[in-house]
């Protein structure tokens, strides 16, 4: 199922715009009319708002500008289309089926503006399990001293509480560790990368050992006319066919045992 | 409409988005897009893959070897490079493009440095879908993007396959994104087919809801198209009919004079 997160950011303008049409004609998803809601959390509920409802073929631009009452929420903010009307409160994340595709995935355009300029992807979210991990290669710092470059962590789980998790992030060749940082379930969290003290030919690699999430990867320089915004390959990306999860789950069980702190984590 | 969805559902299983290789010992690479002029610069993130994997390499040292293609899917220039491993090594495309080639933009692969398939025990192969950059020529600012699909099996003699699925009819690829009039848009249009493929990219008006205007290109296998689209005076999307399966091109988005880069 795919859903589609707002990020948030202190100085760029967030947006995310959501199609009520299917990216191809070939798999099996009945055009219809849909209802547009956010979903949020708040007092340890999932609540839903009615955003707006498309018709097939529309599309809704989203941003906080429209709906200022969002900007004072913690937790992450969803968009998801629904066939039919959902509830107002919900005690776990909502199943909705309405966008199912494959080839590719049904994605929404997810991002960031300034005045002058703006980046994005095109993306979507899952629910991720509560118990997962994170291991991410980035490749995308900058290293003049003009650019900005941060990493904005989102993650969405099924249990509707923001819970405290670490992410450690280290130079892949020496292994040092570069930081250990607090990040939260169900937000978007952001981490500036320049503080960091990363080499020139130093790929950071992030993990966390108890949550997953997508991490985006935000660059931009101080004029904020020139931005960039991509996320990383998830381990599995590094081969096709066959039991791809199981090679995923052996490049991490590799690399949370290089940079296992035996004195902090269980490594199993 | 449900016989037509069952057909497709057949057919999907019968044409895949990316083939199973002929021969196991290859690595796959995606089939990357490379525009390199007075106006553009192309970078390549060195996929790790030796790294990432944790693979025997004593000497901290490996390597790749990268194909550049023409737009019609020529093989141009074939280059080793050495890299150490565990480190961030973005590498300048237009520094390994032959000098007498004039062509502003093309295709490349990378193939890795593996003396057999490593993750043949679970029926999988290494695939590099890494990153690549481009940025404008007047600034040293990149826009990075990942890599489209697991496009190419690639030997170490240097035999390669195509393995991007294509299908007997045309299918259509809606692209989620909408282009306003304000902004200009290029695209570059990958065919990692193993046969010349025909797109007809139509231009569907948002507020009136039906195509406005067709534009029908050719694309050999191995090739690529990177053009302007067509500019309106109302929104748009388009759609993309062509035998491929999942033509995702990529986008390049100009606003006042700034660039971002995107898959469509």
């Amino acid at each position: 199922m795919s859903y589609f997160p707002v990020l948030k950011h202190a100085i760029y303008q967030p947006f995310t715009t959501v199609y009520n049409f299917a990216p191809n004609n070939y798999e099996d998803v009945k055009a219809s009319d849909k209802y547009l809601y956010a979903i949020y959390i708040q007092g340890n509920f999932w609540k839903s708002c009615l955003i707006s409802k498309l018709s097939h073929g529309e599309f809704y631009e989203f941003d906080f500008k429209s709906f200022p009452e969002f900007l004072s929420i913690n937790s992450i903010v969803v968009l998801v289309l629904s066939r039919d009307r959902l509830e107002r409160t919900y005690t776990a994340f909502p199943v909705i089926d309405s966008c199912q595709t494959s080839k590719p995935a049904w994605r929404a355009t997810i991002g960031l503006k300034s005045n002058i300029s703006s980046c994005s992807y095109q993306g979507e979210i899952n629910v991720f399990p509560n118990k997962a991990t994170l291991l991410s290669m980035s490749p995308f710092f900058q290293d003049d001293e003009k650019i900005k470059n941060e990493l904005i962590l989102v993650n969405l789980c099924d249990k509707p509480t923001r819970d405290e998790h670490v992410i450690e992030i280290y130079d892949s060749k020496t292994l040092r560790k570069l930081a250990e940082l607090k990040v939260y379930s169900n937000s978007v969290n952001i981490i500036g990368l320049n503080e960091l003290d990363i080499a020139v030919n130093c790929m950071p690699i992030i993990i966390a050992r108890t949550m997953s999430g997508i991490p985006l990867y935000l660059s931009h320089n101080e004029e904020n006319s020139f931005m960039s915004l991509e996320h990383t390959h998830p381990p599995a990306c590094y081969s096709v066919h066959g039991e791809r999860w199981r090679v995923q789950k052996l490049i991490k069980e590799k690399w949370f045992a290089k940079t296992c702190d035996e004195n902090k984590y269980a490594c199993t | 409409m449900k016989i037509n969805m069952l057909v497709h559902k057949i057919l999907n299983r019968l044409f895949p988005l990316t083939k199973i290789p002929k021969r196991q010992d290859v690595t796959i690479s995606d089939l990357f897009f490379w525009v390199c002029d007075s106006c553009y610069s192309t970078y390549y993130v060195i996929t790790d893959l030796i790294g990432i994997f944790n693979f025997e390499c004593p000497d901290g040292i490996s390597s790749i070897n990268l194909k550049f293609f023409s737009c019609d899917g020529e093989l141009i220039n074939s280059v080793d490079i050495d890299y150490a491993i565990n480190e961030r090594i973005i590498i300048n495309i237009g520094e390994y493009l032959d000098s007498g080639y004039e062509e502003p933009y093309g295709t490349f692969v990378v193939s890795h440095r593996l003396t057999q398939n490593p993750l043949a025990i679970f029926d999988s192969y290494v695939s590099d879908r890494g990153y690549v950059a481009y940025s404008l020529s007047h600034t040293i600012f990149k826009n990075y993007i990942h890599g489209n699909l697991d496009a190419v099996a690639l030997c170490k003699n240097g035999e390669f396959q195509y393995l991007h699925g294509s299908t007997l009819y045309k299918r259509s690829y809606n692209q989620q994104y909408i282009f306003k009039p304000e902004n200009r848009y290029v695209t570059a249009l990958i065919n990692a087919c193993d046969k010349e493929i025909s797109y007809h990219i139509c231009y569907v008006s948002i507020r009136r809801g039906k195509c406005i205007f067709i534009d029908k290109k050719k694309i050999k296998s191995g090739g690529c198209l990177f053009y302007t689209l067509k500019s309106f005076s109302e929104s748009f999307r388009i759609v993309i009919k062509s035998q491929a399966i999942m033509p995702r091109p990529i986008i390049f988005k100009f606003v006042n004079q700034t660039m971002d880069v995107f898959h469509g």
